[in-house]
């Protein structure tokens, strides 16, 4: 579903993505983890489209982003940590503007129960100004999901929600993955890629410096065999080389 | 008082700090730019202009000194600017502070005081970079003996003053806006100043309404209307305006002298009248808090069902004016191009405040109906006349002036980036959304004066007949939208390739920012010249060629060549931008 052969980014002389490759098949779920700088948002930004990629290739749901970038993009949502809305189009504006760009004919209906869903309801009406920090990341939620897309990239989905919202949105990605689409999920929020992953991909000065289940990862390293995502991460991370086992 | 003596140097260093690093890590960063060929490209014709038009030996116009009567207008010119900023509100960007200048600033111990006071620092880059420019453009002539140092003076205790005078205003609206009857209370003194001179302006201007029509029939209207308004009422309104811009119209170094001390009077007035309402500012600041504790406390209320307090009333009327809502239908199928239209007219529907668009249709309409000879009931022609001038005006203004396309859109090109849309049809939707815009505006406006002059059975525009009219009308609706393509191609073709250097979105504006816009619209419009230039040489060979034959028939096929010429351009334009947005990853340059 998500195909990522060789990509590589680069800024001058510096590599933001040095040759990675990765895959996320249909219904799975990739926790995309490193530390600040790693690589990982300039990564999403090339899934998205959004950022070029200097050499490389990727594939969402078969079609080249580098050659066929719309259809590519028609099979994929993107929601950044920072939700960025127009600020004269109101939630249902918002929604019915998604719905004519991906082609969604029947984008009333699903209207109200995604919002229903993620409590916006009550604010259908309302514009941006108008809502809180949490409503707009809903909001951009709900834009990426209204297209009920088949590659779902998410960086860092959870922030400024409240608890409830938390675990609903949990909940959603978990059931958009059962349904089928394929998920790569950017977040510090180590409990949670532990939680809802099915595979890691933890990246460091633009490499891959491990990727497999966290108990693949884990038992490749002897000093933190059966430990957590944490300490996994903690013990690839501070390392500095770049060069752990690929599993 | 002795800590806030300690404290007050500090908050000052702190505020020159912040401000001479900022305008030196920009000049570094604008430097540093000028690697990429495309920014050293536009400096070189920036020097080249200015080399060209000012420094050139012998490229100096030789024009008169401006006269007298050149001063009123500028001085109404100016005054109809503030006019603007009392009634309209420059709010947005005279009040607005930057995302950081408010996270590290507002929550810093500094008081309101000196938030305005870093303001004013703030704007003083902006401010001499404006004078700077505007010494060049609009310099004097050379016959001027002023020396270049001290108009340079002139200019900036002039951008200065208005500058202050911007913020002034702005804050005396927020005062008068955010506290009701107490705000208004604090500044009906400022209120009634300004309101009576506008009155006096007004009815001045009222009363010799006859012999303003007569001037404008006669071709002296300028000489009319300056003399008219140097009459003792309005006379004394324009006074501080004319104090204020004596420096620049004076004739010699010795006038210069003279006239400059009124002008630093009101700088140094202003500065105090604008420092010293930081009181109600902060005021302000504070009642807006408990006014949105208030609103919470009413959404708390309804829902435990409690009686409202008097302000909780307020706030919950208050919470209720919102931003005006249009119902413009957007089908869920079809082309996705459409929605990026769609969007774009719905913001700027949402941009024009109610009020502001009914302002501009009753001075509009009240400017006709004095202009035209309504009394007789026949001659409607002055008025659209009018009508069909700011047409025509915006077709030079419009293309700056409406902005619903990547100049907005830019902000979000993350967004757009990410959208499965073809760069080409993203483009067109882009430039057909202002296109669209500008061109229903400039035809409504030649339509009314159309349809109100032949309706009304008086005498013809121009003199022509219904026939001519009808089809001079039909070549406008043809050429109207081409043209306003290309200027707006043009337009959003120097946004996506100079993001640093076009104002994007709703950040920025004011009298500190028209310089940078000036050196972008004097590229745009060569650019546009540069554009029509081909097809019009195609057109008048065209005529050349068959005039002896087929007359004014000729103009037929000379026209149609320069129409498809054009299109073929903004076709070629749309393609090389789609390739130009494919490539731009960020704009952050």
């Amino acid at each position: 579903m998500i195909d990522v052969d060789a990509l590589t980014k680069l800024y001058g002389d510096l590599a933001a993505v040095d040759k990675l490759s990765f895959q996320v098949g249909a219904g799975e779920v990739l926790g995309l983890v490193g530390p600040n700088g790693a690589g990982k948002t300039t990564t999403l930004r090339a899934l998205a489209g959004i950022g070029i990629p200097t050499s490389g290739r990727i594939r969402i749901d078969g079609h080249d982003m580098g050659t066929h970038p719309t259809r590519a993009k028609a099979a994929l949502a993107f929601i950044p940590d920072e939700p960025q809305l127009f600020e004269y189009l109101t939630v249902d504006e918002h929604l019915l503007f998604i719905g004519r760009l991906y082609g969604v004919p029947d984008i009333t209906a699903r209207m109200t129960p995604l919002l229903e869903e993620l409590e916006l309801s009550g604010k259908r009406n309302a514009f941006p100004a108008e809502l809180s920090r949490g409503m707009k990341q809903k909001l951009a939620i709900a834009c990426g999901l209204v297209h009920d897309p088949r590659a779902l990239i998410l960086d860092e989905p959870l922030t400024g929600l409240d608890p409830v919202g938390i675990r609903r949105m949990r909940a959603t990605i978990a059931e958009r993955a059962r349904a089928g689409a394929a998920v790569i999920l950017s977040s510090h929020l180590l409990h949670l890629v532990e939680e809802l992953c099915d595979r890691v991909l933890v990246m460091q000065n633009g490499k891959r410096v491990a990727y497999g289940s966290i108990e693949d990862i884990a038992s490749s390293v002897p000093s933190i065999a059966g430990q957590g995502l944490e300490d996994v991460f903690i013990a690839l991370t501070s390392r500095g080389d770049g060069g752990a086992p690929k599993t | 008082m002795a800590a806030r003596r300690r404290r007050e140097p500090a908050v000052t260093s702190a505020f020159w700090f912040l401000t001479e690093r900022s305008i030196r890590n920009r000049v570094a960063h604008q430097i540093k730019s000028l690697k990429r060929p495309r920014y050293a490209l536009a400096m070189l014709f920036g020097f080249f202009y200015i080399y060209s038009v000012y420094l050139r030996p012998g490229g100096r116009a030789n024009r008169p000194a401006l006269g007298d009567d050149a001063a009123v207008i500028a001085a109404v010119l100016v005054l109809v600017m503030i006019a603007a900023w009392w009634v309209f509100g420059g709010d947005r960007s005279a009040l607005a502070f930057s995302p950081a200048e408010v996270q590290f600033l507002f929550p810093a111990p500094v008081t309101r005081g000196d938030l305005i006071r870093f303001k004013l620092l703030r704007a003083q880059p902006q401010v001499l970079v404006s004078v700077l420019i505007g010494v060049v453009l609009f310099k004097r002539g050379a016959s001027s003996p002023t020396p270049a140092a001290l108009q340079i003076i002139a200019y900036w205790v002039i951008i200065s003053t208005l500058h202050m005078h911007r913020l002034g205003a702005s804050l005396v609206r927020a005062n008068t806006g955010q506290h009701g009857v107490a705000g208004a209370k604090r500044t009906i003194a400022a209120w009634a100043v300004v309101g009576g001179a506008m009155t006096a302006v007004i009815a001045t201007l009222v009363i010799a309404l006859p012999r303003l029509q007569a001037a404008l029939a006669n071709g002296d209207f300028i000489q009319m209307i300056a003399s008219v308004l140097r009459q003792p009422v309005s006379g004394a309104v324009l006074t501080p305006v004319l104090w204020l811009l004596a420096p620049l119209f004076a004739i010699d170094s010795a006038a210069w002298l003279s006239a400059i001390w009124p002008a630093l009077v009101l700088l140094v007035l202003h500065y105090f009248w604008v420092v010293r309402t930081h009181a109600a500012f902060e005021d302000a600041a504070v009642e807006a808090s408990a006014k949105r504790a208030d609103r919470l406390a009413t959404m708390r209320a309804r829902r435990m069902g409690a009686p409202l307090s008097t302000n909780a009333k307020a706030a919950a009327k208050e919470s209720r004016e919102r931003p005006a809502r249009t119902w413009i239908p957007l089908s869920p199928t079809g082309h996705p191009a459409v929605a990026i239209l769609w969007k774009n007219i719905v913001s700027i529907a949402r941009e024009v405040r109610r009020s502001t668009l009914l302002l501009l249709i009753a001075g509009t309409l009240t400017i006709y109906v004095a202009l035209s000879k309504v009394q007789e009931g026949t001659d409607l022609r002055p008025g659209s006349y009018l009508l069909i001038g700011m047409a025509g005006f915006l077709a030079v203004i419009g293309p700056m002036w409406i902005r619903n396309d990547f100049r907005t859109d830019l902000t979000k090109l993350e967004l757009l980036r990410g959208y499965p849309l073809d760069p080409r049809a993203l483009v067109v939707a882009e430039i057909a959304s202002s296109t669209l815009l500008l061109t229903g505006l400039q035809l409504t406006l030649v339509l009314i004066a159309f349809v109100v002059t032949n309706v009304t059975k008086g005498p013809a525009l121009f003199n022509l007949s219904f026939a001519t009219q009808l089809a001079a009308l039909a070549g406008l609706v043809v050429l109207t939208p081409l043209l306003n393509a290309v200027s707006l191609t043009i337009q959003n073709a120097v946004a996506l390739l100079f993001p640093a250097w076009v104002k994007l979105g709703a950040v920025g504006g004011g009298i500190e920012a028209i310089g940078q816009t000036m050196m972008v619209t004097v590229a745009s419009v060569l650019l546009l010249a540069l554009a029509w230039l081909l097809p019009v040489i195609v057109a008048g060979l065209t005529i050349l060629l068959l005039w002896t034959t087929y007359g004014a028939m000729s103009l037929v096929p000379a026209i149609t060549l320069a129409v498809i010429g054009v299109a073929a351009e903004v076709w070629l334009m749309v393609q090389w931008l789609a390739t130009v947005f494919a490539r731009t990853e960020s704009i952050a340059e």
